[in-house]
């Protein structure tokens, strides 16, 4: 036992640190600013548990905000588990030197389990244990139910577990012969995004009667919706029914463990298949490094996905809205409306540009092999430039897939399109600069995990909080200048950025090609 | 070599000096002189600065101090000319993998801009010399550590280099591909190019260069012909290793 509490020790270790040390920052600061981003995190989840009790508090029936929160945790943890799972256990690098030593299978699954068991349990603490304390205090609870309330929220990850682990094992079973491990990161990591999309859109003010309608449905054939509810209540028959059921879960998790061990050592030894033909083609030097930053941003599956779900959010809030009603389109496109549409129109096509920085990874993302690009006879600016444009092309491209939609279906005008344009052209251009030297100034190419490379990179912090800087811009015109027409706040404002970026250039240049000779891989 | 006739210096290092903290010097003001044609060994114990030195010299990072030469033009100056002169394997197969063998290949060709029926022939040409050419089509993620490291060697003999550098170019690879290395960097400085190496396999040094340079704690201790070292000092490359490095 003593052998499992260590290596489970070091899992967590392991996986606790890379966050931290995605911050590349001192010890201190380090843990100050991952605290805060933790919190910034936890802020809306715990906002959400309390808002739902509030507003069943209201109806008198404050038990179904346990109810439906412990339906929500359940599919959240069910769904975040899953690529936690595949990335980490079916996929995870150390899996083939745990299983050299000499350990029982049982402690390399157990530990693996133990690091997902303690995320979930943090997931917990913010979705469902807020609800059920408000629950416990508005019962008077006594010191006994508040002792069951604690196992019980120490228990409930145990189903999100097997069914994770049912669910992870059978697309292992499907996907990894073919060598598709990236398709299954990406499609669970969409998966979870509609998952929390459809939680938010369900939670909504006007759709509480839907929820409990949906819960009380749902809470007939699952009993243990039940169970939590009644117990945080003041019942405490149902623990015991809650009880034996996570002593049978755990029951059905320890027989799965041997499976879970083989398919895992399964799929670390599978290997992608051949694909296409040898050819020769030659291309110029620019186009060459495009494409390898390109290459390199859409073909490592953790910045692919990292891309694409940004890129989503505003697609799906956008159809969400309008579908749902909250955008009425024959409201929207009234003569009255029609600041608000330029407003709509450019705020959501400048959603890459203001939620994809890209070039705050443009250097980190190279990791190790960055040494390759400095060997290559080519020039600094041209490199750095290149990096510019990736980001450029991308962002450029996500705002035409984003905009194109709300200009038919708003019909939006030729002179706020051709403004809008110039305005998201010149935000992108100089976003991707300021971008880029922040990821000069603090390149972070040590990370053996791509995730590590993005995932709390204090870089792309910095670059989002500079972006309401910038979106104060049109305000101040439009603010200023009454009178002016949309139009004109966002050419005077295209211009300004496109000021800002020569001015940036002019006197960041050889601060940036010095910058990127001092980084040594 | 030595005839009197003016041999034309591939490389040139001129008190270069390279401190990462300020305060130790990874390497201390080290100068040499290779010449063109030759295969040149640098070694050294774990931690003298040979990586140090050859990270300076391919422009990974800039020397505190001091000059370094490519066939003439300086690094720092003109770093773009001066890397069209060389090529690089390192230590360690580090490449981006998410790309076919072929795409990285076809990549450096058009970083050093050759032309399509050269980079056909030369691929040909290397990648069935190291058993690759069947593999090409695969995507780099799947190929094995020497795999990876035969795909560099290919790559960085793609563009004929005037200057061919290597970091421990025979760690991982197979008797085969070692042996077909070796040959390779024979028939380049027979052809007129330069090799520049550095091995912890004094045996392989010891076969295959004109010259050796020893370094220890970031200082030459000592380079020339390897004849000459052995000849002076009446022993053999290891035991004058040995003894020039003992207190490493």
């Amino acid at each position: 036992m003593r052998r499992l509490a260590v290596l489970a020790k070091i899992q967590l270790v392991d996986f606790f640190s890379k966050y931290k040390s995605g911050m590349g920052l001192r010890a201190r600061r380090a843990r100050l600013f991952l605290y805060l981003t933790l919190f910034c995190l936890a802020f809306p989840f715990i906002q959400m548990s309390v808002g739902v009790y509030q507003t069943f508090s209201i109806l008198g029936r404050p038990e179904s905000a346990v109810a439906l929160m412990y339906l929500t945790v359940v599919l959240f943890m069910s769904f975040t588990a899953i690529p936690f799972l595949l990335s980490h256990f079916f996929y995870g690098g150390d899996l083939q030197f745990l299983a050299a030593l000499p350990l029982p299978v049982e402690y390399i699954v157990l530990a693996k389990l133990s690091t997902l068991y303690c995320y979930l349990l943090i997931i917990n603490s913010l979705v469902l244990a807020p609800a059920m304390i408000l629950t416990g205090i508005n019962y008077q609870l006594t010191a006994l139910f508040w002792l069951l309330l604690f196992i019980v929220w120490l228990l409930v990850p145990l189903l999100p577990l097997l069914v994770s682990s049912v669910v992870a094992l059978g697309t292992v079973k499907l996907f990894a012969p073919q060598g598709k491990k990236n398709l299954l990161s990406i499609f669970f990591g969409f998966g979870l995004l509609f998952l929390i999309i459809g939680i938010q859109l369900l939670m909504g003010g006007e759709n509480s009667s839907v929820a409990e309608a949906w819960t009380l449905s749902i809470g007939g054939y699952f009993r243990p919706v039940q169970w939590v509810a009644r117990l945080s209540a003041g019942s405490a028959r149902e623990f015991l029914f809650f009880l034996l059921l996570n002593l049978l879960l755990a029951a059905g998790l320890w027989r799965l463990i041997p499976r879970l061990y083989r398919s895992a050592l399964h799929s670390v030894n599978q290997t992608a298949v051949a694909k296409g033909r040898i050819t020769y083609r030659q291309r110029r030097k620019a186009v060459q490094l495009l494409r390898r930053n390109l290459f390199i941003l859409l073909r490592q599956p953790v910045f692919m996905m990292n891309t694409l779900l940004i890129l989503a959010v505003p697609c799906l809030m956008l159809l969400i809205a309008v579908f749902t009603g909250e955008l009425p389109i024959d409201l929207m496109v009234l003569p009255e409306n029609r600041n608000r549409l330029v407003v709509l129109f450019v705020t959501v096509t400048a959603a890459p540009a203001l939620l994809l920085n890209l070039s705050a990874t443009a250097i980190t993302r190279e990791g190790r092999t960055f040494w390759e690009t400095k060997v290559l006879p080519v020039e600094v600016w041209d490199n750095l430039r290149s990096r510019m444009w990736t980001t450029l092309i991308v962002n450029v491209i996500a705002s035409l897939l984003i905009g194109l939609p709300v200009v038919l279906l708003f019909g939006i005008e030729w002179p706020v399109i051709l403004s809008g344009a110039f305005f998201i052209f010149t935000l992108t251009r100089v976003l991707a600069t300021i971008d880029l030297l922040i990821n000069l100034y603090r390149p972070y190419l040590d990370w053996t995990n791509p995730a590590a490379a993005i995932k709390n990179n204090l870089n792309v912090l910095f670059s989002l909080a500079l972006r309401p800087l910038f979106l104060a811009v049109p305000y101040f015109f439009s603010f200023c200048w009454t009178a002016l027409g949309e139009e004109k706040v966002l050419c005077l404002s295209g211009l300004v950025f496109l000021l800002l970026h020569f001015l940036i250039f002019g006197s960041c240049k050889d601060l940036m090609i010095r910058k990127f000779n001092q980084i040594v891989a | 070599m030595d005839s009197g006739k003016e041999v034309q210096k591939m490389l040139v290092l001129e008190e270069v000096t390279k401190s990462y903290d300020g305060k130790e010097n990874a390497v201390e003001r080290l100068s040499l002189t290779v010449k063109a044609g030759e295969i040149f060994g640098f070694i050294g114990p774990n931690g003298a600065g040979k990586t140090t030195t050859i990270k300076m010299i391919t422009g990974i990072t800039a020397p505190t101090s001091g000059r370094i030469m490519i066939n003439g033009i300086d690094l720092a100056a003109s770093p773009v000319e001066a890397k069209l002169n060389f090529t690089y394997v390192p230590d360690h197969p580090e490449i981006f993998s998410s790309i076919r063998g072929i795409d990285y290949l076809n990549f450096i060709a058009d970083m050093y801009e050759i032309p399509v029926a050269q980079r056909q022939a030369r691929v040909e040409k290397y990648a069935k010399t190291f058993g690759l050419y069947d593999k090409l089509d695969r995507l780099i993620s799947v190929y094995s550590h020497g795999m990876k490291q035969k795909l560099l060697i290919c790559g960085a003999l793609l563009p004929n280099p005037r200057l061919f550098i290597l970091d421990e170019p025979l760690v991982g690879l197979d008797p085969l591909a070692a042996k077909n290395l070796k040959d390779i960097m024979r028939e380049h400085c027979r052809r007129g190019g330069t090799v520049f190496f550095s091995s912890h396999l004094l045996e392989v040094v010891e076969n295959i260069c004109d010259r050796v340079a020893v370094i220890n704690k970031g200082r030459l201790v000592a380079c020339d012909r390897l004849e000459k070292i052995k000849e002076e000092s009446g022993h053999n490359l290891e035991e004058i290793f040995l003894e020039l490095t003992k207190d490493a």
